[in-house]
């Protein structure tokens, strides 16, 4: 295990010089650059020369592979840049911004995962009755649904009929963490919506897999009560697919949930990185996706690690 | 026996479900704060504000004015409370001088003062600021401020003259790797001299009368030179440091800006005391239009500020919010054109040039672009937007007006005949608004018989499209916040400016435009704009002119009071010093 761990650790290195080499590199294939977005408007450009003066400030006018080797001893020294529209460090960036992103990632997931595993068991035992069947129909809308638009009805609907909207200023959830609940449970019940639809469906299809399965035909000819049989039998067993989903879903929404962010006023990281792309600002650009990097890395590590946890069957090697 | 087990499962984990969602939604929906905004049921919508007529053409001052200690509201205002605004975005640098584009002054402009400043319900008449008096030399090519004693800076320190020195010699040689896109103008600053303790003579490199609007202008303040020349210059909001009516309280980038009234501030009040009425005034950047409108219907905000493309979803939220809140819609200067790439085929050729212009209906144009409220939203313009004196002439002259219109459509497409041209490449910002904008243009031309392909994509992307020349036609922005002709055609059309691949002018402009700016009769200002209008409408034609946007549109909550309403001249900038708010403000 302790080997296995050291081994991932050290592969972060290579992976994430290919990662911020990627970025680098991928983030220039669009056409422009921030000194164009700085000083164009739509359809002119305001100031011919402030385009020049600020390429030579940031160092655009510089070769490629002189950028490039820029950044990466910038990254050696430890240093992931500034913004090159705000002049904020890429650092600060990520601490303002990262607990919107974790706390709506978190929970999307819990809202996801506290209705899926209820409904696609009761989904499972009552297979082809009324409830699997309504269960099944309001998974394949849930599914069908595009998060932000029921991010907006829910938003129309609590306007219309209880006159209240989510706090419009951020506090972090120390300082205020009611206020901070208001603001993500919206966007939260609607990603955590379209996660369900689909962790329904996993978790129905496992039940019924698992409730097939020997084991618990024996424990039920023990003479055990059906709650037991499930609960401590069959649902172990049923949930790991669901929870490697929930950790994937959580690792995507890291990136953020750029057009529920966007509708609810969060400032995430997934706004940050569209605006520094449309800006075209490399440098928070290039370190977002860096830091989202390793995290997403280090996360897929610790599931792995959670994995052989809860079953034993799994090794490491 | 065991049916009736497995069955008690579900009921035991629905109950979960159902306490769980109740406390969710419990927790979720609780107020926080007293909402004294009580939205009322729907009733019926009240008319939206007509759009306001063009305004005039500002005339060059006479020079000198008499000095105003205050502009007077309507009414006296009631101090007290606070506002909050939310807009589509905030701030991305704390010099906003650095920046183009108008969110920054938004919500910055009103923690600095300027020389004069702009009577916001008008947007085009001078009035003092931190001068109380000025003139305007013989030549048209100096001017000199008369600065009121007493200003302090929201740090304590007096205003000198040589902060405003050192701030215009800022502006006119900015520091090396800096620019100031939207102070060009005052890099014609000769010199800056200080007469005596209360005059400050600024020079210009030509006579221009209307110079003056620079001083005026939203990017046109006043900075404190010692807060200015810290170590590390404008890097954070305790460096947002001006004379203004309120003073910076606590900022975040992209976020909001909340900031407190100035106890200290040199403009008084009718009833005696300092302006702003206000006690605190926050700008909050809500970028989706249905957070917009969900916060002003639930009384999160005062103001919900929309953009000329989120014209038809405010409406709507106007008819469903009721009486509670108005809406009014504040013109903007701007114009919305086509840019002909000269550096290329075809429209290097003034016949090419003429029938792309004569093939543009305006009227149909117009007519394309109503509302759904049946108004129309924009209004035929020339080539220089609100400031043009002759804008309601537009609809007569002969290639626009219903009675000739068919001759100049037929000129055009004879034009075009002979130069084979069937259609044209446009390139489009990837925004819906100027896609949408752009596909009714494109109508247009069809309705002419040319083809238009659309080209779409984000503003970097095009703008490198554009300098490098490697386009026909772009559409382009709506929103040109120039102050007079003259300044349009130096910073717009003339080489130099804006438009990096239009035409180049006859030289005859270059004389007319010395005619203009050395105007000060205002009889000759108009003949000479006069003469550069048929110019460029018959041997220079630098863009095809589409139209001008009424404006950006505003929901307010009836409690707001004394708001001017022509503010959309500058992108609705001004320092909110005489907005007030009544008792029925959830925030008094």
């Amino acid at each position: 295990m302790r080997d296995y761990i050291i081994r991932r650790v050290l592969l972060l290195v290579p992976n994430l010089f290919i990662l911020a080499t990627l970025t680098f590199f991928l983030a220039r294939v669009l056409p422009g650059d921030v000194a164009l977005g700085l000083v164009a408007e739509d359809g002119s450009i305001i100031d011919q020369e402030a385009v020049e003066v600020i390429r030579e400030r940031l160092g655009l006018n510089d070769p490629m592979p002189v950028q490039y080797a820029r950044w990466m001893l910038q990254l050696l020294q430890g240093d992931l840049g500034k913004s090159d529209v705000s002049d904020i460090s890429v650092v600060q960036v990520v601490t303002e911004t990262a607990e919107v992103t974790f706390l709506l990632a978190i929970l999307s997931v819990i809202i996801g995962a506290v209705m899926a595993i209820p409904f696609g068991i009761l989904s499972a035992m009552m297979r082809g009755r009324w409830p699997d069947q309504v269960i099944r129909t309001f998974s394949a809308v849930f599914l069908a649904l595009p998060n932000f638009w029921l991010g907006i009805l829910l938003l129309l609907a609590l306007v219309t009929w209880f006159s209240w909207s989510p706090p419009i200023f951020q506090e972090t959830f120390l300082d205020a963490p009611v206020e901070q609940f208001q603001r993500l449970i919206l966007p939260s019940v609607a990603i955590g919506t379209s996660f369900a639809a689909v962790a329904t469906r996993l978790t129905r299809s496992t039940m019924l897999e698992v409730l097939n399965q020997d084991y618990i035909r024996t424990a039920r000819a023990k003479g055990l009560f059906p709650n037991r049989v499930i609960i401590r039998h069959a649902l172990p067993n049923a949930v790991l697919p669901v929870i490697t989903l929930s950790a994937l879903l959580f690792a995507g929404l890291l990136n953020g949930a750029v057009v529920l962010e966007r509708i609810f006023a969060l400032p995430g990281m997934g706004v940050e990185i569209v605006t520094a792309t449309s800006e075209r600002d490399f440098q928070l650009l290039q370190g977002l996706v860096l830091v989202l990097g390793a995290f997403v890395m280090v996360w897929m590590l610790l599931i792995d690690l959670i994995y052989v946890a809860l079953d034993k069957r799994i090794q490491l090697e | 026996m065991k049916k009736k087990h497995i069955t008690r499962i579900p009921t035991t984990l629905g109950l979960i479900i159902a306490c769980t969602s109740l406390i969710a939604v419990v927790i979720g929906c609780g107020e926080e704060e007293p909402t004294a905004t009580s939205v009322p049921p729907p009733t019926q919508a009240p008319e939206p504000t007509a759009a306001p007529a063009p305004t005039e053409a500002p005339e060059p001052t006479a020079a000198p004015e008499p000095a105003e200690e205050a502009m007077a509201p309507s009414s006296d205002g009631q101090r007290g409370g606070s506002l909050i605004r939310g807009v589509s975005r905030t701030l991305r640098q704390w010099d906003y001088n650095t920046e183009a584009v108008w969110f920054a002054p938004q919500s910055l402009q009103r923690h600095y003062s300027n020389l004069v400043r702009f009577d916001p319900s008008d947007g085009t008449t001078i009035l003092p600021d931190l001068a109380t008096e000025w003139s305007i030399g013989d030549g048209a090519d100096s001017f000199t401020f008369t600065i009121r004693d007493g200003v302090k800076f929201h740090d304590g320190q007096d205003l000198t003259l040589e902060d405003i020195k050192w701030t215009f010699e800022r502006s006119k040689s900015p520091p090396e790797g800096e620019r100031y896109p939207r102070l060009l103008a005052l890099q014609s600053i000769t010199d800056i001299t200080i007469v005596d303790d209360n005059n400050i003579t600024i020079e210009i490199e030509n006579p221009n009368a209307e110079f003056i609007q620079n001083f005026a202008a939203a990017w046109g303040i006043v900075f404190a030179q010692h807060v200015m020349e810290q170590e590390g210059g404008m890097n954070g909001p305790d460096r947002v440091v001006g004379t203004g009516p309120f003073i910076i309280d606590e900022a975040e980038m992209e976020e909001f800006v909340t900031s407190r009234s100035n106890p200290d501030y040199f403009l008084t009040a009718p009833d005696g005391d300092p302006f702003p009425y206000l006690d605190e005034m926050t700008t909050v950047a809500l970028s989706d239009v249905e957070a917009r409108i969900a916060a002003i219907q639930t009384g999160r905000v005062d103001i919900s500020s929309f953009d000329p493309a989120e014209f038809a979803p405010a409406v709507g939220a106007l008819n469903s919010i009721g009486d509670s809140v108005r809406m009014e819609i504040s013109p903007l200067a701007g114009i919305n054109y086509l840019s002909m790439n000269a550096n290329g085929p075809p429209f290097d050729d003034l016949k090419a040039r003429r029938a792309a212009y004569l093939l543009f209906d305006r009227l149909r144009m117009q007519q394309l672009e109503s509302l759904p409220t049946g108004e129309f939203a924009s209004v035929p313009t020339g080539f220089f937007g609100t400031v043009d004196p002759f804008i309601d002439e537009i609809p007569d002259i002969w290639e626009v007006s219903k009675d000739t219109r068919e001759e100049a459509l037929a000129e055009g497409k004879a034009l075009a005949e002979e130069l084979g041209i069937t259609g044209f490449e446009m390139v489009v910002n990837s925004r819906s608004f100027f896609q949408e904008l752009a596909q009714l243009a494109a109508q247009v031309y069809a309705d002419a018989g040319w083809e238009v392909t659309l080209n779409v994509g984000d503003s970097a992307a095009n703008a490198e499209l554009i300098q490098s020349a490697n386009f026909e036609m772009s559409m382009s922005t709506p929103n040109v916040v120039l102050p007079s002709v003259s300044a349009f055609l130096l910073e717009q059309y003339l080489p130099g400016g804006r438009e990096a691949n239009a035409a180049p002018p006859p030289d005859k402009v270059y004389d007319l435009l010395a005619d203009l700016q050395g105007a000060t009769d205002p009889v000759d200002a108009q003949a000479a704009t006069r003469e550069i209008q048929k110019v460029m409408r018959e041997e220079w034609i630098p863009v095809v002119p589409m139209g001008k946007q009424v404006g950006s549109s505003e929901l307010i909550a009836n409690h707001v009071q004394d708001r001017p309403g022509a503010l959309g001249q500058w992108f609705n900038l001004h320092t909110w010093m005489d907005v007030w708010i009544d008792e029925n403000s959830p925030r008094k």
